[in-house]
């Protein structure tokens, strides 16, 4: 029934962009209608087919039928896991690059059972902020800075003009 | 062309290419770094250095960085780059067999032997390819793209509706961005960040990293073991270079198949290996194997994706045409060192062409070396605790994704890739189709528009005979296996 369900919702998404697609203006909008107008039919198709055999969910994939079991435990610490870093991108403008990546890391570590706890929050300290500089210095990629990220800009550039 | 290929041999040529390879394999291995973002943050750097060493090194990155994403694909099934990813279908299936050293060795032999090929068709055949290149319109584009991505379709065992339902998918959602021919908006919700598309790095991380995260993670949390390694010494080496030697007849279909793409203009190196693969398999003795740890759909997979890179240089360095991103990368280094590329190239700089095509076949050696005797030891990684392998590439799945343009609007495409990625796994409609098509999407459209207005008439096409054999190959491989599926048939289910 789960399967069932998700092709629905697959197909649902799919119509809802296909009905998005009438309003497109001009011949931009027919190879889109297209599309998804295969997709829909194939979907359709495909929603008949599990109405007729009505597999479980996950029953040729192991990996996902063990990602979604709550048997075997830890089904928590996985929710926890994926709750840590779909909270990243959204804590990194709050409360800064490096705060928020060591936070994230150091928990994530934490949660799936990091032996030496230190250690863990140690590195994920060490590695952060390697990775920051990594960014500022080697390959140019601006990440959200607040509090600790202004300070290390600040003292990267007393650095280079003390040696200047 | 003799003084060009020894200058590739001095010490310093030789240690440039040897360099350019660990650093793009570096590069390689980290999801969201990709070829041609090594490629452009080191033209800068061959500033000052001879022209011929300069490109001798950006080459070695070039190479070095499409196998580099091959490591992570057969260790934690996470690929490094978009066109590491059947490598990880068929090497992490053979690593969870406890073959990872194996699978690696393979995996670096086979893109070094990959290079080198393309490397020899660049040195001898580089001018004469070019030219066939030039004959491909949007006709034979269209039929090009479309027997790709029915041949990646039949290939697979799921259902014939639900790989066709994952092929849709995809290109519906190549649709998303700016209309390629008007410049209209479709599905973009007045987001800016949607008009050029999604970005297709960060949905590749999202269906193939972030998802992989996940899966290890639950098997971090449910206290999974470490897997036992046999790195096998010299007899490893042994065990690798046999296996390459007695499968000479994939490495001729996978670097044809590599090169013939690799020289069309805008069909990257991402696509190739999902062709390669899929005919490979046809070939095969062993079709049950393929996507289980098949050796062969390995050595396919690596070698096609090799003989692409350097495909994709040879209507770059004759003709001044991109084949890929990175490729394009060259034409900046080429002009940073005074060099015009085009036909005249080869006349006028033909010391600096050919030291670098020699450096290009050094590069490839230096890979297949380290890929005999040091690759191996890369499996200690899966000695890793799960639970820091997760981590790490969680982490650098956010960073893969929010690198490419800066942007954290990225990061939420990938999660939502990854949503999607574990819905259609819920349902059993393959990954594979979808990301083909979203690869090619965008220049399937482009070419249809301008298809449909320069070939109106039946006429018109039988005019182009490479199409009409391309579409009638297409329509003949889809009939076959249409009725091969009914039931009743022998080979149905």
């Amino acid at each position: 029934m789960a399967r069932l369900a998700i092709l629905l919702l697959l197909a649902g998404v799919v119509g809802a962009l296909g009905w998005l697609s009438l309003g497109i203006a001009g011949g931009a909008g027919l190879y889109p209608r297209i599309v998804i107008g295969a997709a829909l039919i194939l979907l359709a198709a495909t929603a008949v087919a599990e109405l007729r055999r009505r597999p479980a969910l996950g029953e040729a994939d192991p990996e996902l039928a063990a990602l979604v079991s709550a048997s075997g435990g830890g089904a928590g610490r996985t929710i926890g896991f994926l709750a840590v870093w779909l909270a990243h991108p959204l804590a990194m403008p709050v409360a800064g690059f490096l705060l928020a990546t060591t936070a994230a890391l150091a928990a994530s570590l934490l949660l799936l059972g990091a032996r030496r706890r230190w250690l863990a929050v140690l590195g994920a300290c060490v590695f952060t902020l390697l990775l920051s500089l990594a960014m500022r210095l080697v390959i140019y990629v601006p990440v959200p800075a607040v509090g600790l990220d202004e300070a290390l800009d600040r003292l990267l550039f007393a650095l280079r003009a003390g040696r200047g | 062309m003799l003084d060009g290929v020894l200058a590739a041999l001095a010490p310093a040529a030789l240690a440039f290419g040897v360099v350019g390879v660990v650093v793009g394999i570096v590069f390689g291995a980290i999801p969201g770094l990709t070829a041609t973002l090594a490629i452009a943050l080191f033209v800068p750097v061959t500033f000052a250095m001879e022209p011929a060493n300069g490109l001798i090194m950006l080459g070695g990155i070039y190479a070095g960085a499409i196998f580099g994403g091959s490591i992570s694909a057969v260790l934690i099934n996470v690929p490094g780059t978009p066109a590491s990813i059947i490598t990880g279908w068929e090497g992490h299936a053979m690593a969870r067999q406890g073959q990872a050293p194996y699978a690696l060795g393979l995996a670096a032999v086979s893109s070094g032997v990959g290079g080198l090929v393309s490397a020899l068709v660049m040195l001898f055949l580089a001018p004469v390819v070019a030219r066939l290149a030039l004959t491909f319109g949007p006709a034979e584009f269209v039929a090009l793209l479309v027997f790709s991505l029915v041949v990646v379709v039949v290939m697979l065992e799921t259902p014939l509706a639900r790989n066709l339902a994952g092929c849709a998918i995809g290109l519906a959602l190549g649709t998303i961005g700016l209309d390629p021919v008007n410049g209209v908006p479709r599905f973009t919700f007045g987001v800016a960040d949607l008009a050029s598309g999604l970005n297709l790095v960060a949905v590749l991380i999202g269906f193939f990293c972030m998802t992989q995260a996940l899966v290890l993670a639950r098997e971090a949390a449910q206290g999974a073991r470490r897997v036992e390694l046999a790195f096998g010494g010299v007899r490893g080496a042994w065990r690798v270079l046999a296996t390459v030697v007695s499968h000479f007849r994939t490495y001729l279909r996978a670097c044809s198949v590599g090169l013939f793409l690799g020289v069309m203009p805008a069909i990257g190196p991402e696509s190739t290996p999902f062709v390669a693969h899929a005919v490979e398999k046809r070939f095969s003795r062993e079709p049950e194997r393929f996507g289980r740890g098949s050796p062969a759909g390995l050595l396919a997979a690596e070698a096609s994706v090799s003989a692409n890179v350097g495909g994709s240089l040879i209507p770059l360095l004759s003709l001044g045409i991109p084949g890929s991103g990175a490729a394009a990368m060259f034409i900046g280094a080429l002009t940073l060192h005074g060099l015009r590329p085009g036909p005249l190239l080869f006349t006028e700089r033909g010391d600096v062409v050919y030291a670098f095509l020699g450096g290009f076949v050094v590069a490839n050696l230096a890979m297949m070396l380290i890929g005999l005797f040091a690759i191996r030891y890369f499996a200690v990684a899966l000695l890793v605790p799960k639970g820091v392998i997760a981590s790490f590439v969680a982490l650098f799945s956010l960073f893969g994704a929010y690198a490419v343009n800066n942007s954290l609007f990225d990061v939420g495409v990938m999660f939502a890739a990854a949503a999607l990625a574990l819905a259609l796994r819920a349902v059993s409609i393959p990954i594979l189709p979808v990301v083909l098509a979203l690869i090619l999407g965008g220049l399937l459209e482009e070419n249809l528009v301008v298809f449909a207005i320069t070939v109106p008439t039946l006429e018109a096409l039988l005019a182009r005979p490479i199409a009409v054999a391309l579409f009638a190959v297409t329509a003949l491989i889809l009939a076959l296996t249409v009725w091969r599926r009914v039931p009743g048939h022998p080979r149905f289910g």
